[in-house]
């Protein structure tokens, strides 16, 4: 999305700062499921029919029912993302990312415009992702309560890296409150 | 403060520059089209209406076989009656070197009534025998200038006359005489000289002008004048050809210029209406925040209203400019049939004021409504994100088995299309009227040349005319018979003009044709297309003139000759005949319903490469024209018509490629965050257009059947528009037309998508972090 002003990015060895537009747009393809702050559906389709929408465009799918019933929202699959709250929208945003089944899941703000109780939910699925289905998960966000329960925590400041510490013994998502 | 929004208005204009240019442009172009067409009539209106006054032109003309001098005196004793004055009619043909014909109108002293405008040289003193004043048109066709002589041929004299003046006449400014259907500047003229001149020829032409408050009818003053000349033939000004001609004509070119212009106007309001509208939704916070700055409700409706008249204001400027080169334009192609001025067009006519309010009206009026329906909500739910729009399930989706095959993408397409229907509506309208109007041009085009096709084609069956000055006895004329012994056939024909009045007042002033019982010169048909031989009994007339006189197979007509002798004439069937303002009778039907003798008028002469060398410079003959020189005459005073319908289609054109562009920049601008999500996702810019762009190739593909039909109709409408005694253009369309029609608005569509496809590539993703605005 963007490019970088110095510096590279290895990904599972390969060069990303060097590709070109047409090879990014693939390795969104392919490789990355992104998490928008705010959920980013498609008004006009429905929960499902935004998951499909994503299936669409990659190689090895899940089947986006499998995906919805993930994030536990299987009943909802029929509703329009207006009939949906914040945290379900979400949910179907996660959805629409797992769906494509990618190696690397970016989340940006993934709770910042909901309320707590939503938000660990929302958290919930997503380090369900990464435990159970063995998906690398990187949460951007200003929250700093968010990070015991990761496994790995690097702290930014300003554009630069401060802290790079891996915690070996992260702790569950009941255990903190923000 | 005040200021401070008005800069800010001129930023947000600037932001969606886009969008305000389609507007713009859609209003000029309905200003240039409706003062331009109004202009054009304007200012032939006031031409022709200034050269009516300065030659005083007369109200009625009245033709007699001899007019004494107390018939002047009588007449001048009339009440209304401002100015009388006799004339000699008289047609003579000039040979050595030049093959026309000359109207002369021989007048005692100075004329106080239909007075030429000198062009070139001097007028006549009365004096002058062998001096004449000629038609500017006829010597510009002829390259003769004054001082030049030219040669009459009177009878059997030749006899050289001198051209003293060029002259201008009110009374000819479209001039297209008996029997002929357009001007033929070459052949045809007119020319003043003295009454002493022609000693021989008797007064048979009456012209009266009116004093200018007269209380009485028409029919009451033509009423007097009969009972104080007696049977006489009398013509008013509206039923004169050249006046009643270009009436017609400026009649239809104002309604085209009602008609169009007012659908580009509620185009352009209808545009406006969503685009501003449109910004308006965009700027909900801005509304909320200047709400809540203290900004009151009439002063920020006030200020966006300022949009309207920042759209009228270059549009005004830029619709002055086309209309005036459109004015100018159609002015330039009206000199080629009417003798004008070659001034060019006026720079004003109020039409471009009443343009400019309309427009001024329309997108300040739109801008104050969607402004103010925005600004019911309260400041603090205006600063509030709009809540998402709502999906909702479409009728189609009901039908399972449609939904079922439908692709994913087809899916989005259509529940989008159908969601926003005041944008579809707009898509669908630019769609139709620009469909109807490309094919109604392409359907004109046609339908002239099927005319010119059935005319001379299928209906003329003879190769050469020949006209002779005078109507000759039969046996006269064997000598042109002996002079074309090659020829297949040659067949002899007497034609006259008549004048025939209908109920309603109208005057008719056909050309009256007496042809052979078993004539082959031309194939008559039937509105059926069936053959129609001449009847033994009767006439056979064309449709527009049965329609003129309110007359149907099996009424009686009255037609008049210019001596006065009046011939029944019963309606025995009507002929499809797309040109000429003609009657047509038999030998054996004429000899029952007029003692008048058989004289040639007209030969009709079949055969290829005949040698008419021996005829050319004969002086009996006025005229010696193929079939092609006619069709190639049709073909030029055709062009105006044509190049009008050119105008009108660029118009429309133009038009439909503003709607299109305004609906694919607001389709665009409305879901750049979608798109942008779309791009994050990994979506290829082709299958991002594919769900996008698709929406107006649907647009498309919805609207062009209704654009046919609608087509069809706009051609009845010019069909009926164009119609004139002269001429009939019947509606017709190929097939071939209808699919380039529809062909080249594909490619609009095609084109409009391709530009915004391109706008594609500078979708930026960073957009779909931020937060809705």
């Amino acid at each position: 999305m963007e490019t970088a002003t110095s510096g590279k990015i290895l990904f599972a060895g390969e060069d990303i700062t060097s590709m070109n537009d047409l090879k990014l747009t693939d390795y969104r393809r392919y490789k990355i499921g992104f998490v928008f702050q705010f959920y980013n559906l498609i008004p006009n389709l429905t929960a499902l029919e935004n998951v499909e929408l994503a299936k669409q465009v990659c190689k090895s799918p899940l089947e986006p029912e499998e995906a919805l019933r993930i994030v536990g929202l299987k009943d909802r699959i029929h509703n329009f993302p207006a009939q949906l709250s914040g945290g379900e929208q979400q949910r179907v945003a996660i959805a629409r990312a797992i769906c494509k089944n990618p190696d690397l899941l970016l989340c940006d703000e993934p709770t910042g415009a909901l309320d707590t109780e939503t938000g660990k939910a929302v958290i919930r699925v997503l380090s369900d992702i990464s435990h159970k289905m063995g998906k690398t998960v990187i949460i951007v966000t200003h929250n700093s309560l968010l990070a015991p329960i990761a496994d790995r925590v690097i702290e930014m400041k300003n554009g630069r890296v401060i802290a790079n510490i891996v915690q070996n013994k992260p702790v569950d998502l009941e255990g903190i409150k923000w | 403060m005040v200021n401070m929004l008005q800069k800010k208005i001129f930023r947000d204009i600037l932001e969606s520059r886009w969008s305000f240019a389609a507007v713009v442009c859609i209003c000029t172009l309905g200003i240039a089209l409706f003062s331009g067409l109004n202009l054009y009539v304007s200012t032939m209106e006031n031409n022709v209406e200034g050269d009516y006054q300065s030659a005083n032109l007369a109200d009625y003309w009245v033709y007699k076989t001899d007019v004494s001098a107390s018939d002047v005196e009588k007449i001048q004793t009339l009440e209304d009656v401002e100015f009388s004055q006799r004339r000699k009619l008289l047609e003579v043909g000039l040979s050595g070197g030049i093959n026309a014909t000359l109207r002369l109108h021989a007048i005692e002293g100075q004329p106080k009534i239909n007075i030429p405008e000198l062009l070139e040289g001097q007028l006549l003193d009365g004096t002058e025998s062998k001096s004449l004043l000629l038609d500017s048109r006829f010597a510009k066709a002829n390259g003769l200038k004054s001082g030049d002589t030219i040669r009459f041929s009177i009878g059997e004299q030749q006899e050289d006359w001198l051209i003293k003046g060029i002259i201008r006449d009110a009374e000819y400014i479209y001039y297209a005489p008996d029997g002929l259907t357009v001007p033929d500047y070459q052949k045809y003229g007119f020319a003043y000289v003295n009454a002493s001149a022609l000693p021989e020829t008797p007064y048979n032409e009456l012209i009266l002008s009116l004093i200018e408050d007269t209380r009485h009818t028409n029919r009451e003053i033509a009423a007097d004048l009969r009972e104080t000349l007696g049977n006489v033939n009398i013509i008013d000004r509206q039923n004169q050809p050249s006046s009643s001609y270009i009436a017609d004509d400026l009649e239809g070119i104002k309604q085209i210029g009602a008609l169009f212009p007012i659908a580009f106007f509620l185009i352009a309001a209808l545009v406006t209406w969503i685009t501003v509208g449109r910004m308006m939704e965009n700027q909900r916070q801005h509304l909320g925040t200047l709400r809540s700055l203290g900004f009151s409700k009439s002063e920020i409706m006030g200020r966006y209203s300022f949009y309207g008249i920042l759209i009228t204001i270059p549009s005004m400027l830029l619709g002055w400019i086309i209309s005036r080169y459109l004015a100018k334009f159609l002015y330039g192609l009206g000199t080629i049939r009417y003798t004008i001025e070659e001034n060019g067009a006026d720079t004003f006519s109020v039409h471009f004021f009443i343009g400019a309010i309309a427009v001024a009206f329309v997108t300040c009026g739109a801008a104050f409504f969607s402004c103010k329906k925005s600004l019911k909500s309260t400041p603090s739910a205006l600063m509030r994100p709009k809540p998402p729009a709502r999906g909702r399930r479409i009728l189609l989706e009901r039908i399972p088995l449609f939904w079922k095959n439908l692709s994913f993408s087809g899916k989005i397409v259509t529940r989008n299309l159908f969601r926003n229907k005041a944008r579809m509506l707009m898509g669908l309208m630019g769609i139709i009227g620009s469909a109807a109007l490309i094919l109604g041009g392409f359907g004109m085009k046609d339908s002239m040349d099927a005319m010119i096709d059935r005319a001379f084609k299928e209906t003329m069956r003879y190769d050469v005319e020949i006209k002779l000055k005078t109507p000759m006895a039969p046996e006269d004329a064997a000598y042109i018979y002996e002079a074309l012994d090659e020829a297949q056939s040659i067949e002899a024909a007497m034609g006259f003009g008549v004048y025939i009045y209908g109920g309603d007042g109208g005057v008719q002033n056909p050309y009256l044709v007496v042809m052979d019982d078993n004539q082959s010169s031309l194939h008559f048909t039937d509105s059926a297309g069936l053959e129609v031989a001449l009847p033994d009994n009767g006439v056979l007339i064309t449709p527009r003139m049965a329609k003129a006189l309110n007359a149907g197979i099996g009424s009686v007509v009255m037609a008049e000759r210019s001596d006065g002798t009046v011939i029944p004439l019963e309606v025995a069937n009507i002929i499809d005949f797309p040109v000429g303002n003609e009657i047509y009778i038999s030998r054996t039907a004429f000899s029952k319903v007029s003692s008048l003798p058989f004289t040639i008028s007209v030969l009709f002469i079949n055969g290829h490469g005949l040698d008419f060398s021996l005829l050319d410079n004969d002086p009996r003959i006025a005229l010696i024209e193929t079939k092609s020189e006619m069709e190639a005459n049709m073909i030029t005073i055709l062009k105006m018509l044509e190049s009008l319908q050119m105008v009108l289609i660029i118009f429309s054109g133009l038009l439909a490629f503003a709607v299109m562009m305004v609906l694919g920049i607001m389709n665009y601008h409305e879901r750049i965050r979608e798109l942008a999500t779309l791009k994050v996702l990994g979506f290829h810019q082709k299958e991002m257009k594919r769900l996008v762009l698709r929406e107006n190739i649907w647009i498309t593909i919805f609207g062009l059947p209704f654009g046919v039909i609608a087509g069809f109709g706009l051609i009845y409408m010019m069909g009926a528009q164009t119609t004139n005694p002269d001429m009939e253009i019947s509606p017709s369309i190929s097939a071939s037309s209808i699919v380039l029609g529809c062909v080249l608005i594909i490619v609009f569509t095609v084109f409009v998508n391709h530009i915004m496809g391109r706008k594609f590539k500078s979708i930026d993703m960073i957009s779909s972090l931020k937060s809705v605005e």
